[in-house]
């Protein structure tokens, strides 16, 4: 085995048998069931540390985000109905959806005949207040009122069925957050001044953010909504979280792909051009294609997906990982004439290794922290260095190829004459004083650097989409909040009862306008124990004996034995409450069912949801008000940690210089590891001074840039440290991988996105500056 | 509970309805030819900016034997919604407007419901007012459409469209000549509301002040 790996030839087939299993793992076992993730919030740790609430709320927000919904609008009730069921035959037949829904069973909505049964444990908020403060007179006044009104009320059972009509109360104060759809026939429509809209609703099977669904998706709405909008006067409005996820994916896969594929053309480009053959380019993009499906093949096992961050993160390693390929093919203009493959190996591979361990040692500093989108960049941009590092290593010294004419190439004279010009501004007289004045500025410029950690901000919809959502929440009346409060207790009975706690807490916020209104299954459901009681308060107020019930009866004019009746059957009514089983596999249940997440872990649990949030913090402040609410508010979690990831990634930047100076200074002295050092600190340093100046907001994604430039300014100056007797190959080689770097992420900073727009910003400003740097500081030694 | 009732009290309403005769729930029409029925009566129909009358409303409750009546006046205006002031058995206003409910007992405020927060009740306001204003666009959407008519007299029948509505409500008629002279409605529970429009003025000409301040406007 020693014999093996000290022989070039053995490590070059023993590598190719690894790499060639591991193609093969890829293609059958990793390719096919790879899942690509976009979704911002899965990189984040979970919001209560305990894993079944976390499942249990990522159940939630994947339920109400797998619904869409679409407003067909018409002319006329009749041209959007025709227009919305031609829109859901079209969603229907692509199967692209998990099911449409224009037809609602309106009766369900309503619901009696479970009421009826238990209909004196179940009042009305307003009319369980007026029993509890003794307004008797108040109770017994407005039912004759309502008796006399002359417009339809709600009133399920009829007057001497129900002559305060307990139910109708109790039915109605759950319309309020229904919105304004109304039933038209079996649709429900809403519609305002101009145009009447049909409510068509989509589930999908899958989250919105896999990318194998919005892929069969989008196309599938455009087309249905280009369709219906080829009949005058019919308009599709959307809204949802789908549609979001789709457009946002699609603009990265296609930022990606269009960034990727140019960059890659250029770099490839650039080395036909400079070794003049299609071999090195070949080599070069096996390299990384080896790095890639390896780092791609980690992440899949450690992690079980692919998130596309990481594979953004990842896509720039593009830059470094050539740095070996290039390094090492630079190395024929060290002696043009007789170079072999097998000899350059003995010249650069010390320095390739030692490129390599710094950048991994640096990238490995991300896998401390906590954050699991973090980790995964780690793993892949580890993974994906080694192996192409050790692709060169192995099969160059049998792969490369002297070039043909060894004529020095147009890029070779341009990196020269660089290298040239750097020398002179090194040796300029006026150097160490406009060297200090640079960092002057950069440090007043590090001052003004200020932080835009909103998630919004970073992924931005497109305006259409959320003129469209307004538009839609507009309409409804009802926009759903993305904020809610979780309700946990140790059994069904006290969830219901401590939601019915918050009730007090919240009216009092809808009271003084903080917020709009809330919804929870026990405003459908009142808690057993809350249910007695109301039959209780019954029994002692209305039902007592000469109370308001028969008064009242016998002013309506009910006849005595008919009263009689009535009072006996107050009496004998069941004493059991509406239990939530029972409750759940009633139709009555489905405009709730979403809020109930059952039994998680050790206890039970309930969603508030909310709507028209006006002043969050008010809102916020319920946080932990009762035992077991909690108020979560994702978008907010996710802006916080975003800042949290990128004072930790800031953190791990400064240990990651700490431990590559370590092994620089065990390699060659503190002094010459400082010096190493300070090319991409300075670079960092000045390009985070320029988004200062410039006034855009750094966030995290700005510090992964500058991991990038860790990365490759670590390269840079080993490299030209560790090949100082190569001088020019090695300026080459460091002046492609700039070329190539700032191709790729030059034009990641004209992305659509802006995490990815930061991204290539900074590695655009840091890179160049890197290698002004490197070789400014890094100079040959003099003869 | 027994059913029976209904019949009798249908057939008693069937009988003293204006136009005598023909089952109007037999002939169904759509929105123009409903529109066009109407309007050879009542070239405004639907247009009707403000309606000022007196009413006398009878509610025939289910198990009940005598109706319970209440007699008023009344003042429909297209912009503002509905004035509906009950002065027998007791004073009572209520006002339904595109805003909101309110009601005043002995001219004090005694509910006030905004629209905005109670959709339900926006919706029953418009619909109400479509009832007496014969906005047959506006009944269109949530009923399906009867209607016969001789030289003199009209009646139109409406039905829920959805199960929904049809759980609470049964269907309606309103008739009349010249003006709506009769709506009546009629509950899923059995009980049924007829009420009869007198003096019926239909004007275009504005609110007064007084009925502004009634529907809540600044002075």
């Amino acid at each position: 085995m020693r014999k093996v790996l000290d022989s070039v030839v053995g490590r070059f087939w023993l590598w190719t048998a690894a790499m060639l299993g591991l193609l093969l793992i890829f293609a059958l076992r990793v390719q096919p069931s790879m899942r690509i993730d976009t979704d911002i919030q899965t990189m984040l740790p979970g919001k209560t540390r305990d894993p079944a609430i976390d499942r249990a709320l990522t159940q939630y927000s994947d339920a109400v985000s797998r619904k869409t919904v679409f407003l067909v609008g018409g002319p006329d009730p009749a041209a959007a109905k025709n227009a919305a069921s031609q829109f859901a035959d079209f969603l229907r037949s692509s199967k692209a959806f998990d099911r449409i829904q224009l037809e609602f069973d309106a009766k369900a909505l309503l619901g009696m005949d479970l009421y009826k049964k238990y209909r004196f444990g179940l009042l009305s908020e307003k009319h369980r207040a007026w029993l509890q403060r003794g307004e008797t007179r108040q109770f017994g006044r407005e039912a004759l009122r309502a008796i006399y009104n002359p417009a339809p009320l709600i009133r399920p059972l009829s007057v001497a069925g129900d002559p305060f009509n307990l139910l109708g109360d109790f039915v109605s104060q759950q319309w309020s957050m229904r919105g304004a759809a109304r039933p038209d026939g079996s649709v429900l429509m809403v519609s305002d001044a101009q145009m009447s809209y049909a409510l068509v609703i989509a589930d999908t099977a899958d989250s919105p953010f896999s990318t194998a669904t919005d892929d069969q998706l989008l196309p599938v709405i455009r087309s249905a909504t280009a369709r219906a909008e080829t009949v005058p006067g019919i308009e599709v409005l959307g809204s949802g979280v789908l549609l979001h996820a789709s457009a946002a994916a699609q603009n990265a896969r296609h930022d990606i792909n269009m960034v990727g594929a140019l960059s890659m053309t250029g770099i490839l480009l650039m080395m036909l051009l400079t070794f003049r053959s299609l071999w090195p380019v070949a080599m070069s993009a096996s390299i990384l294609g080896m790095g890639a499906v390896a780092a791609m093949t980690a992440c899949h096992y450690v992690f079980g997906r692919i998130h596309l961050f990481a594979l953004v993160f990842g896509s720039g390693l593009i830059g470094v990982a050539i740095d070996y390929s290039t390094h090492f093919l630079a190395d024929q203009f060290r002696d043009p004439e007789n170079w072999t493959p097998t000899q350059a190996l003995p010249h650069v591979g010390p320095s390739i290794a030692m490129g390599m361990a710094c950048a991994v040692l640096g990238y490995l500093g991300l896998m401390l922290a906590p954050l699991p989108g973090l980790q995964e960049m780690a793993v892949f941009s580890a993974v994906g260095l080694v192996v192409a590092c050790f692709s060169v290593l192995c099969w160059y010294p049998l792969l490369a190829r002297r070039m043909r004419k060894p004529r020095p190439p147009l890029l070779l004279r341009g990196s020269d004459a660089m290298d040239d010009v750097m020398g002179k501004i090194r040796a300029w007289r006026f150097f160490p004083a406009v060297g200090m004045l640079l960092v002057c500025v950069s440090l007043l410029g590090l001052l003004r650097v200020h932080f835009a950690d909103d998630v919004r901000l970073l992924q931005p919809s497109s305006p259409q989409l959320l003129e469209s959502e307004r538009r839609v929440a507009r309409l409804l009346k009802n926009p759903l909040d993305s904020r809610f409060f979780l309700v946990r207790a140790a059994t069904p009975q006290s969830v219901l009862q401590t939601e019915e706690m918050l009730h007090g807490k919240l009216d009092a916020l809808v009271e003084k306008k903080a917020l709009a209104s809330y919804n929870d299954i026990s405003r459908a459901l009142p808690s057993p124990q809350r249910q007695s009681e109301n039959r209780q308060l019954l029994k002692q107020t209305v039902y007592a004996p000469g109370g308001l019930a028969s008064t009242l009866m016998k002013q309506l004019g009910l006849p005595p034995n008919l009263i009689r009746r009535r009072l006996a059957e107050f009496a004998s009514a069941p004493r059991e409450s509406l239990e939530l089983d029972e409750w759940l596999s009633n139709p009555v249940s489905e405009p709730y069912r979403h809020l109930w997440l059952g039994r998680t872990g050790g206890s039970y649990a309930s969603i508030v949801s909310l709507a028209g949030v006006n002043d969050v913090s008010a809102v916020a402040a319920l946080d932990g008000a009762l035992p077991g609410v909690r108020f979560v508010d994702k978008i907010n979690d996710v802006s916080e940690f975003l800042g949290r990831y990128r004072n930790l990634a800031a953190a791990l930047i400064a240990l990651a210089y700490g431990l590559i100076g370590v092994l620089m200074a065990w390699r060659y002295s503190a002094r010459t590891a400082l010096s190493l050092l300070a090319v991409p600190v300075s670079a960092a340093v000045v390009t985070l001074a320029f988004l200062g100046v410039s006034g855009f907001g750094a966030s995290l994604f700005n510090v992964l840039g500058l991991f990038i430039v860790l990365g490759l300014g670590v390269d840079y100056a080993v490299f030209l440290r560790e090949s100082r007797h190569a001088r020019r190959s090695t300026v080459l080689a460091i002046s492609l991988s700039t070329i190539g770097t700032v191709l790729s992420y030059g034009l990641l900073a004209l992305s659509h996105i802006p995490f990815i727009r930061s991204l290539g910003l900074t590695l655009l400003i840091g890179i160049t500056l890197t290698y002004a740097f490197a070789l400014i500081s890094q100079r040959p030694l003099r003869a | 509970m027994n059913r029976p009732c209904v019949l009798p009290i249908l057939c008693l309403l069937l009988a003293t309805d204006p136009v005598p005769a023909d089952d109007v729930f037999a002939h169904p029409g759509d929105v123009a030819t409903i529109t066009h029925l109407l309007r050879r009566s009542i070239p405004g129909a639907g247009q009707v900016e403000v309606l000022r009358g007196q009413f006398s409303q009878r509610k025939m409750l289910r198990e009940i034997p005598t109706p319970l009546n209440s007699v008023g006046e009344f003042v429909f205006a297209r912009n503002s919604g509905i004035w509906w002031h009950t002065q027998t058995p007791f004073d009572s206003e209520f006002i339904l407007s595109r805003g909101g409910m309110a009601q005043r007992d002995s001219g004090i405020e005694t509910m006030n419901v905004n629209g905005d927060q109670q959709q339900e009740f926006q919706t029953t306001s418009m619909l109400f007012f479509a009832l007496f204003t014969l906005d047959v666009d506006t009944l269109s959407q949530t009923f399906d459409l009867y209607g016969i008519a001789d030289h003199q007299h009209w009646q139109l029948g409406l039905r829920p469209k959805s199960a929904a509505v049809a759980a609470l409500f049964k269907d309606a008629l309103i008739s009349g000549g010249e003006n709506v002279k009769q709506v009546v409605l009629h509950e899923a529970n059995g009980d049924s509301t007829e009420i009869n429009l007198h003096a019926v003025r239909s004007e275009q000409t504005a609110l007064t002040v007084a009925e502004r301040k009634r529907f809540g406007f600044p002075e």
